[in-house]
């Protein structure tokens, strides 16, 4: 699985790295139960502090697609839908499109129930 | 070179390696049959370092099942590792020699020195009234080191050439670019479950040996055991550091090719018969850590020696690498 970040984006960290993550569920590279790389040495590799990849993967515990015990890692939840890490991606991004062009929250809300009912 | 020109070279490189070893025992089975009336029951077939017959006496349709057994087995053994060290469709060239002519030549040595050796100690027992009368004649090993050295010969010479002219072990994979700000970290694991089950076998083994047969003996089983799951497994990472390769189940200890030593990657197809078995491989021209056949990942360093490890999903590996290669430049 590739992680990318990139300090010039005007996007934390941890998120960049939860998004690399999700989309390596999304894809298939990263599957059920597969180890993620130990926070200290993904840290030392992306040469970011362990708090920034500890924070992304609680981001990621959160949102139901990884586990995250002591003494075992983060590893990829077991049955966790590659359909699952698509459907955040795509939500975080609509809510960076939505943000970029100054909708509130309560239009990008309205977004979606209007999705929903339409659907 | 077409599809069918490399299977008809695969399988003429297993037979040339195999056929020695069923000619090496083929005089020795013919005495045996010939000369029944001449050789005594059972015969002799072990002596010690001055030629006198000190065991494994053995009737003569033993002894018969015994050789050709013999030479069967290692005509399948050196026959089938010369067939998979060229399954390849397009061999890559990681080393300065070419290791398949060398396996060839090696085989007809030790064909060679078996066949000289195994006729010696037959004709040992020719006209003896019992086999522990038989004494080796002197001639045994000198003939059988005269046949490795001709045979070996020999060999390297009729062994087909693996073209040595493609310097490149294939196109460089197109550099995935890099931001000047930017970060990576690319990781994938890759183990081998025969090498952790030949492993944990070992372990066992060597334990169950220590305690009720022989400390020293118990320990270099179980040694050999925890060397075999060191390399049973391996993590490997690309950053903008280089290439770490984390070995075992402890990710200890490390491999390093620092980005600036890389010159280019690539992904090629390799098996454990190019470098010699599994692990760890030194070849000349090449180090590699090799854990199944299949693709891999082929490095070429500063100094022209490439480094080879054996991963899926070493297209995007190559890439990245390639990527840092051409930021440092």
């Amino acid at each position: 699985m590739l992680i990318r970040v990139d300090t010039a984006r005007n996007v934390p960290l941890a998120d960049q790295i939860a998004a690399c993550v999700r989309r390596g569920i999304a894809d298939g590279s990263a599957r059920d139960g597969d180890r993620l790389p130990g926070a200290r040495a993904l840290a030392e590799s992306l040469q970011v502090s362990i708090h920034t990849v500890l924070a992304g993967y609680q981001q990621l515990r959160d949102e139901g697609l990884i586990d995250l015990r002591r003494g075992r890692g983060a590893t990829v939840r077991d049955g966790a839908p590659a359909g699952r890490a698509t459907a955040i991606e795509l939500a975080r991004q609509l809510v960076t499109t939505a943000r970029r062009i100054d909708l509130t929250d309560e239009e990008i809300v309205g977004l979606v129930q209007t999705a929903l009912r339409e659907s | 070179m077409t599809s069918d020109d490399v299977s008809l070279t695969r399988d003429w490189r297993g037979s040339i390696a195999a056929g020695p070893h069923l000619l090496a025992v083929a005089p020795s089975i013919a005495v045996l049959l010939a000369a029944a009336d001449r050789l005594p029951d059972p015969i002799a077939l072990h002596f010690d370092l001055f030629g006198t017959a000190n065991g494994l006496f053995s009737s003569r349709w033993a002894a018969i099942a015994l050789l050709a057994g013999l030479g069967v087995g290692l005509a399948l053994l050196f026959g089938l590792y010369a067939r998979q060290g060229s399954r390849l469709g397009s061999p890559v060239v990681v080393s300065s020699w070419d290791l398949g002519r060398w396996f060839i030549g090696l085989s007809w040595a030790m064909a060679g020195l078996l066949g000289g050796v195994l006729f010696g100690v037959v004709a040992a027992n020719l006209d003896q009234p019992t086999a522990t009368a038989a004494a080796l004649p002197g001639w045994t090993f000198p003939l059988g080191l005269a046949l490795a050295v001709v045979a070996g010969a020999v060999g390297a010479l009729v062994a087909p050439r693996t073209p040595s002219t493609a310097s490149e072990p294939g196109p460089t994979t197109p550099a995935v670019p890099l931001g000047a700000t930017e970060q990576i970290s690319w990781s994938r694991s890759v183990g081998s479950h025969w090498l952790l089950v030949l492993s944990a076998a070992l372990l066992a083994t060597g334990v169950v040996l220590g305690v009720t047969a022989n400390a020293v003996a118990g320990a270099i089983v179980a040694l050999a055991g925890a060397l075999v799951l060191l390399l049973g497994s391996v993590a490997v990472t690309v950053d903008r550091r280089g290439l770490t390769l984390a070995l075992g189940p402890l990710g200890w200890p490390r491999v390093r090719v620092p980005a600036e030593d890389v010159v280019s990657a690539t992904v090629a197809d390799v098996s454990p018969g190019q470098f010699g078995g599994w692990g760890y491989r030194i070849v000349p021209g090449a180090r590699a850590v090799i854990i199944r056949s299949g693709p891999a990942l082929v490095v070429t360093r500063r100094s022209g020696q490439r480094f080879v490890v054996t991963v899926d999903g070493a297209t995007t590996a190559a890439g990245l690498l390639n990527g840092l290669a051409g930021t440092k430049r």
